[in-house]
């Protein structure tokens, strides 16, 4: 018996061993820089100056996917995927080739895994991304002529660069079939709710490592474990409108994550309920509570958005584009004094929840700093790249790129209210603001997204007793302006995470906002189901 | 003819090996699926439109391989699919949504998507197809409405043959013991294979793959066909390129298909195979770029395969004779002569194999539910019958078990293995006598002899030439001395109806040629079986060249020690 559950182990659990490649990698990573650093060039074209290699390793030993409480037949990926990378500026620091609008893509592509295939990739690259850096160049140079005040500030100033290597972490041995068994039952859970058509759940176990490597001298190695759970539901509301509903969250792989995503999964059946039964609602102008997963997405589009990218790229016709709007607002009140808000690289994880704006190193090489963006409303400290969009400015270790060459951006945002309350006194809150201007009721608001659907549903709070009744079919006319930044009244004592598309994670919790104007909808509901459901 | 008959027979006993062998009612998939669709249909029949025929394809398949470029696993994956696809047909069948719309684009898109298992109780399962077949049902009723309004506000169609001939209700059951591969030796094989291109600066880049697909389709539909069908595709493949300086960019590689591991190649035949290619695209690279010239032509075996294939094949699909977009070029021509009388063309998906070799285009039922059968389509340059799927056209009623589709999209008619048989042949030395002596008669510089043919395109509709392109990667001219010179940077370009006419000679040594083709049904496993053939004249067109420049630095394989 004891053999058979050691030949089980073996063969049902699934740790991962794989550390030695890396020594691999990374000498392919250094031949190939070595190599294009002093051979690369095309006559009458400036030489390469700036060159870095990123590689990722993501390893998915498998995946489950169940549905109503049967698993789907699964895919399996055996080895990890290895992605490449390479970014190169050619001229010299006082003037180069980044900076052109939407033409200087970080190339990459999956490769296989060994030193031969990584340093020809590599190889494919560079040259690609060579011949691009001459093109823009040009291009960057004719602009640079046509402007008459020509050129003030130099292009780049590197940070000071170190070697970084953190041993990653290793995915924790998973049993398969417990975890088929527990999608399974998750997935079940919609089987026998009333209207909903489709209830699935998948979970992704992953490890992933980075490195990084530039030709000044920065060198980076670390990775993480992590579970991604995606759910989602089909169903019909009451009022005739089939909807589906999503949620992917990304769990810390060494977190008690399991006992998290069934309560999250039962708190989304509850909200879908409650969107089934919504009603149609009318036009309001009022004070509005946002909650966390809301109050994440407002921090996004108002504050987020105008915190990054402040270097104005050249556009391809030869003019400017806008840059983060509040590079010119340092020492100026823009948020409400309630909030603090921090810029805290180093934070992995929140409560369980992976952050992915953790950074050990920005990608340019720089030991990024922690900032305090906002203190009572004032801000403070903005994020800054090797790439100084005014005299006198320098690296604080937020030059990020996803796709692009390195900008300035943000990492883990996290808003730190100066007088947290409850959810039950953050509603009391909100009826006394509503009674206060006569109103019947107002709204709690779970979400914000671009995505329609997501934020239809609302609840409504009546001023009378303080009974809640979910509605839909409102649309938000307010603009999305900093503006609503200074607004905010309360701020509730439990957070949650948003990891955004630009890879920044918002760590903030529930927001009461003074006002928000909302409009119906004219969607209209669709036909039944022709054949009753099974 | 007698000739012809003769082939016919060889290929009989083939025809003939698949037999059932189990009970396709005992199958959980086929009761689910047999269930859910008579539950649903009661009630479809009646909406208003109607859905007047309703089928489910299930694919149960697995999916197995390797990928190694430049002396790396890239790729190893073992993959279940386990797909539903959903076709209603809404209307009558006389005016149904499946009808090309004269005016607008037409959907070939079908409801598919993964689905639970069956295990269990079923009921997830059962829910998905529920749910699937409402969404199609929704689809397929908005496309009728759109034919419905193009019918009356479109001119009238040349053919006005039904949308749809009911396929005769089928059940068929086989199971078989899909062939398993030694994945672990397979990768060993492609890495050592991958070094060959070590030190050799000219290979730009280098891919060997082996693949490993095989599952059951089970089919039902409202006719009452229950299938239960095994396949299995396996393929080992790799491909060497480069380039030249003025940007033509060339490849070498081979395609090996098998069923079982005794039928794959040895590792030296296989080491042997790559390097010569990695000969071949160095060859290629210090030839001569070929000139735009019309010449005698010899199309070796397999480039002769897929000239059929591009050439006649798709011209012979029926609904390219029904849709009014369509050039319709030999839609009146049955009985007349369209191609040399030296040649009779068929289309047998019922063949597995040829001269030991495995065909892809084999099947037992098309993606429709219809028996597969042989069509014989030319008949010493005579042609006498198309390819049909269930959408009949004048004078051609019935399905031959030609509709076929990838999963999730409509089928239409389409090739499955097609067979070019010479009434009469010579040795290939023979031909290529027969070459040098057209080179002289007709006082031309040179000739051509395709060795092979990377693929090619046709185009069959109306707006554009009805013009074919077949782009070989490797050909030779052959001077009136003798003298052989590997040439580079060409195209194969014309005209059906001028291409075909002017085959002067067969050899003896018939080939296959295993492929994808792609059309609006999607991509479906295709063979093509031919002899080399002399041709009149062919004509060559410069091929497109890439603005890219050759990379800067040498690849790092070309090292001595990478």
């Amino acid at each position: 018996m004891k053999k058979f559950l050691w030949f089980v182990f073996i063969l049902v659990f699934v740790p991962l061993g794989r550390a030695s490649a890396g020594d691999e990698f990374l000498r392919a990573m250094k031949d190939e820089m070595a190599r294009s650093k002093k051979e690369l060039r095309l006559a009458g074209n400036p030489d390469p100056y700036y060159i870095v290699y990123r590689i990722k390793i993501i390893h998915t030993p498998f995946v489950v996917k169940a549905n109503m409480g049967s698993l789907y037949r699964t895919e399996t990926n055996s080895r990890p995927v290895v992605n490449s990378g390479v970014l190169l500026s050619s001229g010299n620091e006082k003037q180069d080739s980044f900076g052109v609008e939407g033409n200087h893509w970080f190339t990459k592509r999956d490769v296989g895994q060994s030193y031969a295939a990584l340093r020809h990739s590599l190889w494919e690259l560079t040259n690609e991304a060579y011949l691009t850096a001459s093109d823009l160049y040009a291009r960057k140079e004719a602009y640079r002529r046509r402007k008459a005040a020509g050129k003030t500030n130099v292009d780049f100033i590197p940070g000071e660069q170190s070697v970084y290597t953190e041993e990653p972490p290793q995915l924790p041995a998973l049993d398969k079939e417990q975890l088929q068994d527990f999608a399974k039952a998750l997935s079940a859970k919609g089987k026998n709710l009333r209207d909903v058509y489709d209830f699935y759940v998948e979970l992704s176990p992953e490890q992933a490592e980075r490195y990084f490597l530039n030709n000044l001298g920065g060198q980076v190695r670390y990775g993480w474990a992590a579970v991604t759970a995606t759910w989602k539901a089909l169903f019909r509301t009451q009022t005739g409108y089939n909807l589906q509903l999503e949620r992917q969250v990304i769990f810390d792989a060494s977190s008690d994550w399991q006992p998290r995503l069934e309560k999250a999964i039962d708190e989304f059946i509850v909200h879908l309920q409650k969107m089934q039964s919504a009603q149609t609602a009318e036009a309001y102008i009022g004070p509005v509570l946002l909650m966390p997963a809301a109050a994440a997405q407002m921090w996004e589009r108002t504050f987020v958005k105008n915190m990054i990218e402040f270097s104005p790229l050249v556009a391809s016709d030869g003019t400017e584009t806008s840059g983060g709007s509040f590079k010119d607002k340092i020492g100026l009140r823009v948020v409400s004094a309630e909030v603090d808000v921090y810029d805290k690289p180093f934070l992995r994880e929140y409560n369980g929840w992976r952050l992915k704006g953790f950074t050990i190193r920005d990608d340019e090489g720089v030991t990024p700093k922690e900032l305090t963006l906002i203190k009572d409303g004032y801000l403070r400290e903005i994020p800054t790249s090797s790439r100084p969009f005014k005299k006198g400015i320098q690296s604080n270790g937020h030059g990020r790129s996803l796709q692009e060459f390195p900008r300035e951006t943000l990492t883990n945002m996290v808003v730190v209210p100066h007088h947290p309350l409850s959810q039950e006194a953050l509603e009391s809150r909100l009826l006394e603001m509503c009674r206060a201007q006569e109103l019947a009721y107002c709204y709690i608001i779970h979400d914000l997204s671009e995505d329609i659907l997501e934020r239809d549903m609302m609840e409504r709070i009546y001023t009378s007793d303080g009974h809640k009744e979910p509605v839909m079919g409102l649309e938000i006319e307010t603009t999305f302006s900093p503006r609503l930044l200074r607004d905010i009244r309360a701020a509730g004592d439990e957070s949650s995470v948003l990891n955004t598309k630009q890879n920044i994670s918002i760590v903030t919790p529930a927001l009461l906002l003074e006002e928000m104007e909302l409009v119906p909808t004219d969607k209209k509901p669709e036909r039944p189901p022709l054949v009753p459901k099974p | 003819m007698k000739k012809f008959l003769f082939f016919f027979l060889l290929l009989f006993p083939f025809t003939v090996q698949a037999q059932q062998n189990c009970s396709v009612e005992k199958q959980k998939p086929i009761q689910l699926l047999t269930a859910e669709l008579k539950r649903g249909f009661k009630v479809l029949k009646k909406q208003n439109p109607p859905i007047y025929y309703l089928s489910y394809t299930l694919q149960d398949e697995i999916s197995q391989g390797v990928w190694v470029t430049q002396g790396g696993i890239e790729k190893i994956w073992d993959q279940a699919h386990f797909a539903l696809t959903v076709f209603p047909r809404v209307g009558n069948s006389q005016l149904d949504n499946t009808r090309t719309l004269k005016k607008g684009q037409t959907f070939y898109g079908l409801i598919k998507k993964d689905v639970p298992g069956v295990e269990g109780d079923g009921k997830a399962f059962t829910n998905a197809v529920w749910l699937l077949t409402q969404q199609a049902v929704e689809w397929a009723q908005e496309d009728y409405s759109a034919v419905q309004a193009d019918a009356h506000i479109s001119s009238e169609r040349l053919d006005d043959s039904p949308d749809f001939m009911f396929p005769p209700k089928e059940t068929f059951c086989r199971e078989q013991n899909f062939s398993q591969f030694d994945l672990e030796r397979i990768t060993q094989l492609l890495l050592k294979a991958s070094k060959r291109v070590n030190g050799k600066s000219f290979v730009l880049s280098s891919s060997f793959k082996f693949s490993n697909d095989y599952g059951y389709r089970y089919f039902v539909d409202s006719v009452g066909t229950r299938l239960k069908t095994p396949s299995q595709l396996v393929r080992l493949t790799y491909s060497i390129e480069g380039q030249t300086e003025d940007g033509t960019e060339l490849s070498r590689g081979k395609s090996y298909d098998v069923l079982t591991e005794e039928e794959l190649p040895s590792e030296e035949d296989f080491l042997a195979a790559v390097d010569r290619s990695i000969l071949e695209l160095e060859q290629q690279i210090k030839a001569p770029d070929a000139d735009p010239i019309t010449v005698p032509a010899i199309l070796q075996n397999k480039a002769m395969g897929v000239f059929v294939h591009e050439v006649l094949g798709h011209r012979a699909e029926g609904h390219r004779q029904k849709e009014d977009s369509f050039g319709r070029t030999f839609t009146d021509k049955v009985g007349q002569p369209i191609v040399s009388s030296l040649l009779t063309i068929v289309d047998d998906p019922t063949l597995p194999y040829f001269n030991g070799e495995p065909l892809r285009g084999f099947y037992e039922y098309d993606s429709e539910g219809v028996k597969a059968a042989p069509a014989l389509l030319v008949e010493n340059g005579v042609l006498k019958n198309f390819l049909m799927s269930s959408s009949p056209i004048h004078r051609f009623a019935k399905s031959n078990g030609h509709g076929r589709a990838e999963p999730g999209r409509r089928p239409v008619s389409r090739m499955g293995n097609t067979r070019v048989i010479a009434s009469k042949t010579v040795s290939y030395e023979d031909l290529e006598k027969q070459l040098l002596e057209q080179i002289k008669e007709q006082g031309k510089p040179y000739g051509i002899i395709i060795e092979d043919l990377s693929g090619g395109f046709t185009i069959t509709e109306t707006f554009a030439p009805q013009s074919f392109k077949l782009e070989p990667t490797f050909m030779y001219r052959l001077y009136p001395d003798g003298r052989k010179e590997v040439v580079r940077g060409a195209d194969i370009v014309g005209t059906p109806l001028v291409s075909f006419k002017e085959v002067l000679a067969a050899a003896d040594d018939y080939a296959v040629f295993n492929g994808s083709c792609g059309a609006e049904s999607g991509w479906v496993p295709v063979s093509a079986i031919a002899p080399s053939v002399l041709l009149r004249a062919l004509e060559l067109e410069k091929t497109q060249k890439t603005a890219q420049k050759l990379p800067i630095l040498p690849p790092p394989s070309s090292e001595v020690n990478p």
